[in-house]
């Protein structure tokens, strides 16, 4: 993914990579300006445009010219045809995809040429296209992160383990995925901001579901515990951070305050967690993990304790 | 060891907020520092343990250190529970 101009963008040219092969696109002009770049993840069909209409013809968009387009078009006369693709060809249009195999009309194909845009073509139907298409582009297209820790799944929640380099990160995760949970990311987590908010890590690449132990050097999570100890993505329910114990640091010892931690401007629920020699951070980070679920349930321990001690001490100063 | 009687003023007595001030304040010196209320002992450096003593305003008790420093740990929960920990009137 490019990210040139620091928003996040596609290039026409990763549209014909593996992950739209079903596709089938070829190229049927422009070849030498793939790199033009997709910056919105909503596709457009250009038929009003093509009526003469142009003004919802937006910069940065995919438009997807299917047959009703082009049978429209060769209606017209070739005039008032040569002055429509000019005024659309002038319009930062990144790229067309002309679909179900259709041959385009070559003054189409001469207008987008002069004006250097990619033309492509796909065997697929419109309705595949624009599918494929915009789903690729969102997976894209969303704001992304790389952050440095575990990545893991804990009683169906996802808790993303983060501190500095030695805390403990992959231990406490290894002793987690040998009680049963699972893997999703380690070192490396790449996150993903969906537009509802939520988010969504996965481990980055191809060398996905390995970790480093001190020691043992790199280990294969998934050939060692099987596929069930490992997960591709998950999104991210709750972030806990292990720091060496601090004695002059006042740590949480009610639990009634709520943390957040921002990650790429959308907050996740936070702990700090003070790790110190025989701590077992594994049943700590499991615990917490169950505490995280019932007040996800509306429980919330620590707030109830708190309310019936109230209401003990509101009695007996009453009483007394 | 010394000890040292006092009253709980605050309006809401040893409530949640106060006693996880007392504990952050008792475990900043190296003394054991004990409260006890009607024979009741609790250890000030444990949370729940003085929740457990649900101490209401009106509460006699008494503050008990031992240790190196346990002028200082005696003298700074005292002044907590006198200043009603910080919550005004």
């Amino acid at each position: 993914m490019s990210r040139r101009s620091g928003y996040p963008a596609v290039r026409v040219s990763e549209l014909l990579e593996s992950e739209l092969a079903d596709l089938d696109l070829t190229v049927l002009c422009g070849g030498t300006h793939l790199d033009n770049e997709i910056i919105n993840p909503r596709v457009q069909k250009p038929g009003l445009a093509f009526a003469g209409h142009y003004a919802y013809i937006r910069p940065g968009r995919v438009q997807i010219v299917g047959e009703s387009e082009t049978e429209y078009l060769s209606t017209l006369d070739p005039e008032k045809r040569a002055e429509r693709f000019d005024r659309i060809t002038a319009l930062a249009v990144p790229v067309f995809v002309v679909t179900k195999g259709i041959a385009p009309l070559p003054d189409f194909l001469e207008a987008c040429r002069e004006r250097e845009i990619p033309v492509l073509s796909s065997t697929a139907l419109s309705s595949t296209v624009i599918k494929r298409v915009s789903f690729f582009l969102e997976e894209h297209l969303v704001p992304s992160t790389n952050l440095h820790g575990v990545l893991l799944e804990i009683y169906g929640l996802g808790v993303l383990l983060i501190g500095q380099s030695g805390v403990g990160k992959s231990e406490s995760a290894l002793d987690l995925i040998t009680r049963g949970h699972s893997l999703v990311a380690d070192d490396r987590v790449v996150v993903k901001r969906y537009p509802s908010g939520e988010l969504v890590g996965q481990s980055s690449g191809p060398y996905r579901h390995h970790m480093e132990l001190r020691g043992l050097g790199i280990i294969n999570v998934q050939d060692l515990f099987g596929l069930a100890a490992v997960r591709e993505r998950k999104a991210i329910d709750l972030v806990i951070q292990l720091e060496p114990w601090d004695e002059s640091k006042p740590y949480d010892r009610l639990g009634l305050d709520e943390s957040v931690y921002p990650i790429l401007d959308s907050p996740c629920p936070f702990i700090v967690m003070p790790v110190a020699l025989g701590r077992n951070i594994s049943i700590l980070v499991e615990i917490a993990t169950r505490n995280h679920h019932l007040k996800l349930q509306g429980h919330h321990s620590a707030r109830e304790f708190a309310d019936k001690l109230e209401q003990e001490l509101r009695d007996k100063a009453r009483v007394s | 060891m010394i000890e040292k009687k006092t009253r709980i003023i605050n309006a809401l007595g040893l409530h949640a907020r106060a006693a996880a001030k007392l504990v952050h304040t008792a475990g900043e010196f190296e003394s054991d520092v004990t409260l006890v209320r009607d024979g009741e002992e609790a250890d000030a450096k444990s949370i729940l343990g003085i929740l457990l003593l649900a101490a209401a305003q009106g509460s006699d008790v008494v503050v008990r250190a031992e240790g190196e420093d346990e002028q200082e740990a005696l003298g700074a929960v005292i002044d907590l529970i006198e200043d009603r920990f910080g919550e005004g009137a």
